[in-house]
């Protein structure tokens, strides 16, 4: 779907070109899904995952499984522009009718669905009791919940929670959904530590979801035209969507194994797509078109001629507004997908 | 297709409030003993052993909160009731009375036997899954539903690594009474299984058919 497509030759030129601001063309035909071009979630397989260091699974049968991390795009934007700035188009878009308590009841049915699989595995799913009261648990440094991330160089804000009763942890390598320095290896020796001192597998799953696909052609200098599209549907966010393992015979050092998600995962629809606002020179471009398409010019010259555009803008604002029952249930259908997979990682590493 | 005309006389179908939203962790308390291993086939359907079939047994899963499981006499399905429940026989159908959450909620199960798909594989009959709506609509009008969505749900299974996640034919409907009930179909080799659910809303029938009801080999198998 196009939110705007614009021609920089037509509006600097006029003449035979036709000015046309397609604005929101695809909500007019009909909505487009975020599936088109993505990986359907009945089809994502481990062909769509990168594995790291899977290995370390095998190393013992405890696990133990401190946090999980559900998170939300909650702003997404896109603007082009070509021709040195002359044309210009750009959108944003909100998720709407989420807030930090829904998403950390749907982060506890979605960790539940993990404990479940994980004992389903024959594995010993370590209790809260040893879990927590370990000292690597207690050397923890939390993330304060929901935790907000706006990714440098990236158009992108994303909420993330845990649920209510679990500690929200990052570490430094899982930038850029992190809080603190990639050289900040607090949390991961005390994952280590905690790892060395139960005997176990550390395991912290993460996943997030995006309201909306963003195209855009970018900022050229010569090119003719500037165009951004959006396609509403959620999906699974790629690299943010991944399960760490960490493992250390010593307190001081251990192995991380990662599974991540290589490839944008559509789940389906969960509301609607709005737009809020539109603002932007259409008419005066227009007017302009219809002038020159004319031949006032010729037979008119007195005439008081429309000021020619010097600048074509359009900039635009979506709101995806949220359905909750069918928001809760569309992670859940990506939950228990995802889960199923990674429980496939760890059976395919059977401790001996 | 055959016609069907099963009766849900037995499942007297209630609706009720909103799900309750408490959060307890699942991993509250001491670290458990392993349990076994779920054993599933290549389509990720779970091997129900024929000691456990027909019966309605304790869910190790969910033993402190009184959770019982029952297995289908011929291994087609398995289903959970987290917080105890009684099942009953209402002809053909097997109904099954829980709460879900803090919402009673009412299912039925059904063997459809039918041989209409037992020359195609499992994976066969997943990848044409979407096709099949049109001819079970009839089924859902005979039962004196009518039907406002069509969603098809993904069942899974734990433990699988290749195996797609099951997924299963599903109708979002309401009655004259203004009962709602979520109706679902899943074909396999050995035949049909039909299954309805009635609690809240769409939603939370869904999650309940989901979390709560698993596909055993039984049905993915030719008999």
């Amino acid at each position: 779907m196009s939110g705007t497509d614009w021609d920089r030759r037509s509006v600097l030129r006029g003449g035979a070109g036709i000015m046309s601001a397609v604005a929101a063309g695809g909500l007019a035909a009909g909505p487009l899904q975020a599936a088109n071009g993505m990986v359907p979630l009945a089809g994502m397989s481990m062909k769509n995952y990168h594995q790291v260091m899977a290995k370390i699974l095998a190393r013992t049968t405890r696990i133990a499984v401190p946090s999980y991390r559900f998170g939300l795009v909650m702003r997404n934007g896109m603007g082009a522009s070509s021709g040195q700035g002359s044309t210009k188009v750009d959108l944003t878009a909100d998720l709407v009718g989420v807030d930090p308590a829904m998403m950390r009841q749907i982060a506890h049915l979605a960790f539940s669905d993990f404990i479940e699989r994980l004992r389903a595995t024959g594995r010993t799913v370590l209790g809260w009791n040893e879990i927590s009261s370990s000292e690597g648990f207690r050397k923890l440094d939390p993330t304060p919940d929901p935790f907000l991330k706006k990714p440098f160089a990236d158009s992108r804000t994303v909420a993330v929670v845990s649920p209510e009763y679990l500690p929200l942890l990052t570490i430094g390598p899982e930038a850029p959904l992190s809080d603190r320095s990639p050289f900040n290896l607090g949390n991961a020796r005390a994952l280590n530590a905690m790892s060395a001192a139960l005997k176990c597998v550390v395991v912290i799953p993460s996943l997030v979801m995006d309201f909306a696909a963003l195209t855009g052609s970018g900022h050229s200098t010569y090119g003719g035209g500037a165009n951004v599209g959006i396609q509403p549907g959620l999906f699974l966010v790629p690299l943010f969507t991944h399960c760490n393992f960490f493992h250390a015979k010593i307190a001081l050092a251990g192995e991380m194994a990662r599974v991540i998600l290589e490839d944008r995962v559509a789940v389906g629809q969960a509301g609607q797509l709005v737009q809020t606002s539109n603002f932007n020179n259409n008419a005066e471009i227009e007017e302009w078109n219809a002038y020159v398409r004319s031949n006032a010019w010729w037979t008119e010259p007195n005439m008081a001629a429309p000021s020619r555009p010097t600048l074509g803008y359009n900039y635009s604002t979506y709101q995806y507004r949220v359905d909750p029952a069918l928001l809760r249930t569309a992670v859940m259908d990506a939950a228990r997908a995802t889960h199923g997979l990674y429980m496939g990682v760890i059976n395919a590493n059977p401790a001996t | 297709m055959p016609i069907l005309r099963p009766s849900l006389a037995a499942a007297t179908l209630v609706a009720f409030a909103a799900p309750a939203a408490a959060q307890t962790n699942p991993l509250e308390g001491e670290t458990r003993a392993p349990q076994a291993a779920v054993a599933a086939d290549q389509w990720g359907a779970l091997i129900i052993p024929v000691e456990a079939r027909g019966k309605l047994l304790t869910d190790a899963d969910n033993a402190d909160t009184g959770g019982v499981a029952f297995a289908d006499e011929e291994g087609w399905y398995r289903f959970t009731m987290p917080n105890g429940g009684t099942i009953d026989m209402a002809g053909p159908m097997r109904s099954f009375i829980f709460e879900a959450g803090t919402l009673e909620t009412r299912c039925a199960a059904q063997r459809l036997p039918d041989t209409n798909f037992a020359g195609f594989t499992m994976d066969a009959i997943q990848a044409e899954i979407e096709t099949l709506y049109q001819p079970f609509d009839t089924l859902i009008d005979a039962l004196g539903f009518i039907i406002d969505t069509r969603a098809t749900m993904i069942l899974d299974t734990p433990g699988q690594r290749t195996a797609r996640p099951l997924r299963m034919l599903g109708w979002d409907t309401h009655n004259a009474e203004g009962v709602r009930a979520t109706w679902a179909i899943m074909p396999g080799p050995a035949g049909m299984l039909l299954f309805a659910c009635s609690g809240a809303d769409p939603g939370h029938h869904r999650e309940v058919m989901q979390r709560y009801l698993r596909i055993g080999s039984g049905l993915t198998t030719k008999p």
